[in-house]
């Protein structure tokens, strides 16, 4: 079982939100992988352990929906807090996504880049 | 009392009686006081004839002939004013004036022995006249008279017609026998041994004159003979009784005025106020079945009929009723009921409807031709003319207005009766209650059937209206169908609607939270630099998402079609030229190849230019975001009918699923949607809707998923301009 490291791994297809994101990672010296798309995303979640994983929905071939279902169904990645944060932010969404075992949902407009990493720090600072 | 003076104080009544009978009924009436003056003289004559009959010495029996001649001298004269009157002939004023005249002349004779000679004992008679010259004068002018009247009655009784025919025949009969009765009495005046036994013939024409008033309306007066009957009879019953009672209290309980008798008379005054009623009403059946035979049947008739026409509802039965009881009652040759539509009163210029309508009384053939030869006023006459022609064309004898309510039904035509007899009074009286009677039943049918047909077209409306609802039913299930889906793709629009809008709304504010909050000023410039080219990327593609949504609302109300007046003649060649400009950056972006090659022949359509160009575009741009590698290629061909413009790229291809819906609005591949997250889902439906919007356009396309797609566009050259 490969160590658990104090990272965040982020699972978002769009380039553009990428550099968004990472650089607010790097500002609050956040530790952060990007994953291109939800089929690299599910390897590296097995591979580094991430402490909690932003997970975007809608992407080109594996869809968050598809990754979150499969990161539950590993008995290696399941205890991984997951936050869903996405642009498709419907209540019935949401919804979906909590009863499949997501910890948060959060809309790409109403939580900005520096407080998305303010969460992401509050689970290192959990344990 | 010798038989003579009893036959002329017979004649003397009877020729009283009628006189006063015909004069009371219509005082007014020329004919009604012409025949009373007539009847006078012969009472007057009969009656100074019985006086000289009952004289007992020579002097009073000369005298009372002198009195009775002067009744004599007038009866020629006065039958023939009568006759003139009853048959209504005209100039013969200054005659009748002239004839007076003369009978007046001989009046005066009639004082002196010229006139009347003496008085002799003749033939068991004792006092009998002799002639005086101016008598034998006097004698056979007054035989002419007569005669010349009778003759006229004759003439008129020739050509005359039904009812007035019949009324002439029995008067003129009464006339002859009356006058040869009457004329025995001259001539023992000559020594001619013949006794004048007939002079009590000389009631023969009160006889016959009465019987032509009770059955031939002559002088319409039979309702009050049969009153007087009635009123003659009842007293009758009154003072036979009268005396009945006198007498059995006189001689059985001693006395008008003994206690019994005034104890019994307070019984039988009851019992006679009783029996009076019912013997009354008894003296009522009795005249109306000797005097008035047919109004007795008729009475029983129209009972009969009353009851029967309650029990029907049938328009065809009740008239079968009417129709066959008028046959059988009155006899004759044929009956119709002519029935007006509700509400529609035919031809209200029919003279003979607006006649029934007005008098809203049977029309008489016959009477009408009376009523034209009596009419003074001429438009009256012409109405009464035009009204007779249309009854004589109707071939009736008789026509019924059938009154209900005050409002004319329609109407019965009777033809003349078999034996050729006129309609008495009574006859039209039955035909009345009969007409009008049916005319309350045709009308209660009428409502009936009316109700009937109410009920039966509620009936089939119900049924139809019922179809109706299912049909609708259906339509509306249909429609409810269709909205739901309407709304299911409402629901998935704003889903993705909102998803495209925020993304580069995220992008936008999250970059600018970080600037605001001023830790990205820690980063190096190139980052910064970068975030912002980002933000104003996020910010054009918000700008190009609106524009669609927009431009597919234009599209979006039934089927999208060209303003006329922006249809042109379009270059193609440029039109796809200014879609590559258009597109040429986001291909070098992508590095990727964007070609086309001008067509030579410099095709040309029909078309809104700046909508044609936004379909190509799309298609293009399209192309471009679903390629990954590899080329873009626009091309632009015509053969003889139309022009085809081909899309051709290397990109990720329609999975086959997927191509079915392609064209929908909001409808993206489900790849689409996650390789490129920002397409507004839009772009095909637009152009689809602009190439379909050219008369014969289409479009459409054959996809390999990985390999590729080809869009083609064909449209018919169009020679007019307008699409």
């Amino acid at each position: 079982m490969a160590q658990e490291i104090k990272q965040v791994l982020m699972i978002e297809d769009d380039s553009d939100q990428m550099f968004l994101y990472k650089t607010a990672f790097d500002l609050m010296e956040i530790p952060s992988v990007m994953a291109n798309g939800g089929e690299i995303g599910i390897k590296q979640a097995k591979e580094w352990h991430p402490k909690v994983i932003v997970l975007d929905i809608v992407m080109e071939g594996v869809d968050g929906e598809e990754v979150l279902k499969q990161l539950k169904a590993d008995p290696e990645t399941k205890d991984i807090p997951v936050i869903v944060f996405t642009n498709l932010d419907k209540k019935a969404v949401k919804e979906k996504f909590m009863s499949l075992g997501a910890t948060e949902f959060w809309g790409k407009t109403e939580l900005m880049p520096m407080a998305l990493a303010a969460k992401v720090q509050d689970y290192f600072d959990r344990r | 009392m010798t038989f003579y003076a009893f036959s002329a104080l017979f004649n003397f009544f009877t020729s009283l009686s009628l006189g006063l009978f015909v004069l009371v009924k219509n005082r007014n009436n020329k004919t009604n006081q012409t025949f009373s003056v007539f009847a006078f003289t012969i009472a007057l004559w009969s009656f100074f004839y019985y006086l000289w009959q009952i004289a007992d010495n020579p002097d009073s029996a000369l005298f009372w002939c002198r009195m009775l001649m002067i009744g004599a001298i007038f009866i020629p004269v006065t039958y023939l004013h009568f006759v003139v009157r009853f048959l209504n002939i005209q100039k013969q004023k200054i005659f009748l004036g002239l004839s007076y005249f003369l009978f007046v002349l001989f009046l005066l004779f009639n004082t002196t022995p010229l006139f009347i000679s003496h008085v002799e004992p003749l033939l068991g008679f004792a006092f009998w006249p002799i002639a005086g010259p101016v008598f034998s004068v006097f004698l056979p002018i007054w035989l002419a008279y007569v005669i010349y009247s009778s003759y006229l009655l004759y003439r008129y009784y020739r050509s005359a017609e039904g009812l007035q025919r019949l009324q002439i025949k029995y008067v003129l009969l009464g006339m002859i026998f009356g006058f040869a009765g009457g004329s025995t009495n001259y001539f023992l005046w000559y020594y001619i041994p013949i006794p004048p036994i007939f002079n009590i013939f000389t009631s023969a024409y009160v006889a016959t004159v009465a019987y032509s008033i009770i059955r031939y309306r002559l002088m319409d007066i039979r309702i009050v003979a049969r009153k007087i009957f009635i009123f003659v009879g009842a007293s009758v019953v009154a003072y036979l009784t009268y005396y009945a009672v006198l007498w059995f209290e006189n001689n059985l309980l001693g006395g008008a005025y003994s206690t019994k008798s005034l104890l019994i008379g307070v019984v039988l005054a009851g019992l006679f106020v009783a029996l009076f009623q019912s013997s009354s009403k008894w003296i009522e059946r009795l005249a109306n079945k000797y005097f008035f035979f047919s109004l007795y049947n008729y009475q029983e008739t129209i009972n009969y009929v009353s009851g029967q026409l309650t029990h029907y509802t049938d328009l065809s039965k009740i008239n079968d009723l009417v129709l066959t009881t008028i046959k059988e009652s009155l006899g004759v040759t044929q009956a119709e009921i002519m029935l007006f539509e509700k509400n529609n009163l035919p031809a209200k210029k029919d003279p003979l409807i607006k006649y029934l309508q007005t008098n809203q009384r049977p029309v008489v053939l016959e009477e009408l031709s009376h009523l034209v030869n009596d009419e003074r006023l001429k438009e009256q006459r012409e109405i009464f003319i035009t009204v007779y022609e249309r009854v004589k064309n109707l071939g009736a004898a008789i026509c019924l207005p059938m009154i209900s309510n005050k409002r004319l039904v329609g109407f019965i035509t009777l033809g003349p009766k078999v034996i050729s007899d006129p309609f008495t009074v009574e006859d039209l009286e039955l035909l009345m209650t009969l007409s009008n009677q049916a005319a309350i039943a045709i009308d209660n049918a009428e409502l009936y059937k009316e109700v009937k047909d109410f009920n039966k077209t509620l009936k089939q409306k119900v049924s139809e209206q019922t179809m109706n609802l299912r049909d609708k039913t259906k339509v509306l299930e249909e429609q409810a169908e269709h909205l739901k889906k309407l709304l299911v793709m409402r629901s998935e629009f704003l889903d993705i609607a909102s998803h495209q809008l925020k993304t580069p709304i995220s992008v936008i504010s999250g970059t600018i939270s970080m600037f605001k909050e001023g830790s990205i000023q820690k980063m190096p410039i190139e980052t910064q630099n970068k975030l912002i080219d980002n933000i104003y990327q996020k910010s054009l593609k918000i700008n190009q998402i609106i524009r669609d949504i927009l431009q597919a609302s234009e599209f979006d109300t039934d089927k999208f079609s060209f303003v006329e007046k922006r249809v042109v003649p379009v270059d193609l060649n440029k039109v796809l030229a200014d879609v590559i400009t258009g597109n040429q950056a986001f291909a070098d972006e992508k590095k990727l190849q964007l070609v086309f090659a001008f067509n030579p022949g410099n095709p040309q359509i029909n078309s809104d230019p700046d909508y044609l160009e936004q379909a190509i575009f799309n298609l293009v741009d399209n192309a471009l975001k679903y390629t990954k590698e590899g080329k873009v290629q626009l091309s632009l061909d015509e053969n003889l009918q139309s022009i085809i413009i081909k899309v051709k790229d290397t990109g990720v291809g329609i999975p086959r699923e997927d191509q079915v819906r392609m064209f929908g609005k909001f409808e993206r591949a489900k790849n689409a949607v996650n390789m490129y997250t920002d397409g507004s889902g839009l772009g095909l439906f637009i152009t689809r809707e602009i190439i379909e919007a050219h008369p014969g356009g289409t479009i459409s396309f054959t996809s390999e998923e990985g390999k590729g797609t080809e869009f083609i566009i064909t449209i018919p050259k169009t020679q007019h301009k307008t699409l």
